[in-house]
């Protein structure tokens, strides 16, 4: 990702693109949650292999996180100011007088009328809606360089996350932060990233410019489901569907993961994954489609 | 809407209310009232989908659920086939209820974890009294392919299925009785893409071998699009606007439905519609807005639509086309 970008993973329940986010700011549950083998290099240095202690002034500070339940994320006895003004004392080390000053100033960039108010109030007394909007403000008390987004509008109906969306965008463009949208909605990709990973099956079968992945998908998964989702902008068709089922992810396979539900399997597929290989300078595919392995191998 | 002597209606809403008493003070005592369903009239045309679209908390989940009576009404009336359904001994009830049936968003909390799926959807057929024994395993099978699952799983459990699988079993459930009538609460908002256009096409494909006829509740407007022949707008317990699918969607007519139209993110974004941002929240539905319920969000408030409450008109003349909106009417 470069820096101020703002980068998509789409992909279905299962996929890893949840976890491919907690393990960039290394919030994997411990111990069944392990990172094997990479490397996470943010800002050039390998975020793998520093101490807690100096990933605790990364996390929350350079790099900050939001989550798809604003109900869940806050903590219910304590004031949104409280609440607010922690993220800014853990990282700006500044007073809690002044905090409180600063708090209604985040609330107030976030969009939430009469913000000398909502700071004395708690979560259960804010919707879905404003609650993301705090969760929005207190990720970029500290002027982030990343934001990452996960499902953040997948709980919340479809005004309040145009709303959000458009917060999203406002604030990118106000602040200069990168962006990671992980989402399984592809209308929210269309509407708020320059770049996609597509995933499945733990792996990215996919990367490319958003318009061109809308336009021109090339992989078979991308393709089937573009295809199989009802458009408000088109013609009514019948729903492509795409056989069979998602793997479990503790079912090794080998060769290619969406083979068994791909009608244009050969052999090669079967027996190696696909490597991803670059189409142009933005584009990259896992597929043997296209290459002079799959085109020798007999149809299946 | 006073064509319920036309035969090709199925089901006829008629000022139907649903209020919740809310609870409070030192002995609980009913302090107030959440108007959920608040005077909404309608009809469903036999064969036909009727999608009812609107954001949480407008209601529409509790109107499928007073329909199918589920839950008693507070005050107004439901037909179906012309004939009341409250009001009438539970005996009765039974007969008719046969015929109608509802279907659950969550695949998961929907089946019972402890029976088999030859008791899941078997047990329909046990409690009217049509199957027993080896017939009800031979119309289990029937069921199970009709839905496009195999026989052969009549003795697993619902945990050893996947969201989609469960959902085909819910669905040879509700098919166990041979409705004619189907509310869909939700029916695939908790799968994913892939799996959900698998459940759409089912839906589609039912309906047209065994002439159902669907009510299909969802808050998802491309969903409801893709399926509905006509569609209402719900807004704070409220018909807003219903109108042919087609009509809806190119000609939106409420400033709400232009909102949420407006709000969907599109695949291909055009950059000629604007995007109406609506400011603020749902307001509660214990205290509804006097006049229009959407006066407190709306960006073409007038003075009128603080104190007058419009009703559902026919828009420029046209009889499939209503719309509650002060700005059609003044």
């Amino acid at each position: 990702m470069k820096k101020g970008e703002s980068l998509g993973i789409v992909g279905e329940s299962g996929c890893g693109k949840s976890v491919t986010a907690l393990s960039l700011m290394r919030l994997l549950p411990s111990p069944s949650g392990k990172i094997e083998d990479g490397q996470i290099l943010f800002e050039g240095e390998d975020i793998l292999k520093k101490s807690e202690i100096a990933m605790r002034k990364i996390r929350g500070k350079k790099m900050s996180m939001i989550f798809q339940e604003p109900m869940t994320s806050l903590n219910p006895v304590l004031t949104i100011g409280r609440q607010v003004s922690e993220a800014l004392e853990e990282h700006q080390k500044l007073w809690q007088r002044c905090n409180m000053g600063k708090s209604i100033e985040l609330l107030k960039k976030v969009g939430i009328s009469l913000p000398e108010r909502r700071v004395l109030e708690y979560p259960h007394q804010m919707s879905g809606g404003m609650r993301q909007r705090i969760m929005i403000a207190m990720a970029i008390a500290s002027n982030p360089r990343l934001l990452i987004a996960d499902e953040p509008t997948t709980a919340l109906d479809v005004t309040i996350q145009a709303q959000i969306l458009e917060l999203i965008k406002n604030l990118r463009r106000e602040f200069g932060m990168a962006v990671l949208m992980i989402t399984h909605n592809f209308g929210v990709i269309a509407e708020i990233t320059e770049r996609v990973l597509v995933m499945y099956a733990g792996k990215i079968v996919e990367e490319a410019r958003v318009e061109e992945i809308l336009q021109d998908p090339k992989h078979p998964y991308t393709t089937g489901l573009l295809a199989s989702i009802p458009r408000i902008d088109e013609k009514k068709r019948r729903l492509h569907v795409i056989e069979g089922s998602i793997p479990n992810p503790s079912d090794f396979l080998t060769g290619c993961g969406f083979q068994p539900r791909c009608k244009y399997a050969r052999e090669i597929c079967l027996k190696h994954q696909p490597p991803l290989r670059a189409l142009n300078g933005t584009r990259h595919l896992s597929c043997w489609i296209g290459t002079s392995e799959y085109s020798e191998e007999a149809q299946l | 809407m006073n064509n319920s002597l036309t035969g090709d209606v199925l089901v006829e809403v008629r000022k139907l209310v649903k209020h919740f008493p809310v609870a409070g003070g030192l002995f609980s005592r009913t302090v107030d009232y959440l108007k959920a369903v608040d005077e909404v009239s309608f009809n469903i045309k036999k064969g036909e989908t009727l999608g009812i679209v609107g954001e949480s908390g407008c209601g529409k989940s509790t109107l499928g659920r007073v329909i199918i009576r589920l839950l008693e009404p507070t005050s107004g009336e439901v037909l179906f086939r012309g004939q009341k359904i409250f009001g009438i001994p539970r005996k009765e009830f039974q007969k008719l209820r046969r015929d109608m049936q509802i279907m659950f968003q969550d695949p998961y909390g929907s089946l019972n974890p402890r029976m088999s799926v030859e008791k899941i959807i078997g047990e329909p057929l046990e409690i009217h009294g049509i199957a027993k024994g080896s017939q009800r395993i031979e119309r289990v099978k029937e069921l199970l392919e009709v839905v496009g699952l195999s026989p052969s799983h009549i003795h697993k459990y619902p945990h050893m299925f996947s969201g989609g699988q469960r959902q085909r079993i819910g669905v040879a459930r509700t098919l166990a009785l041979r409705p004619i009538f189907m509310i869909l609460d939700e029916p695939v908002s908790s799968l994913d893409v892939s799996t959900q256009s698998q459940i759409i096409n089912l839906f589609e494909d039912l309906q047209e071998k065994f002439a159902l006829t669907y009510l299909f509740i969802s808050h998802d407007l491309s969903v409801v699009k893709h399926i509905s022949d006509r569609v209402g707008v719900m807004y704070l317990g409220q018909i807003v606007e219903m109108a042919p699918v087609s009509k809806i969607f190119s000609h939106p007519s409420h400033p709400y439905t232009k909102a949420l139209l407006s709000a969907i993110p599109k695949l291909k974004p055009d950059g000629s519609r604007k995007r109406i941002l609506l400011t603020g929240d749902l307001p509660s539905p214990i205290h509804v807005p006097k006049g229009c319920r959407f006066h407190t969000r709306c960006y073409m408030k007038m003075d009128i639509c603080v104190s007058h409450e419009p009703t559902l008109m026919p828009v420029d003349g046209d009889k499939e086309h209503l719309v509650a909106c002060n700005l059609k009417t003044s």
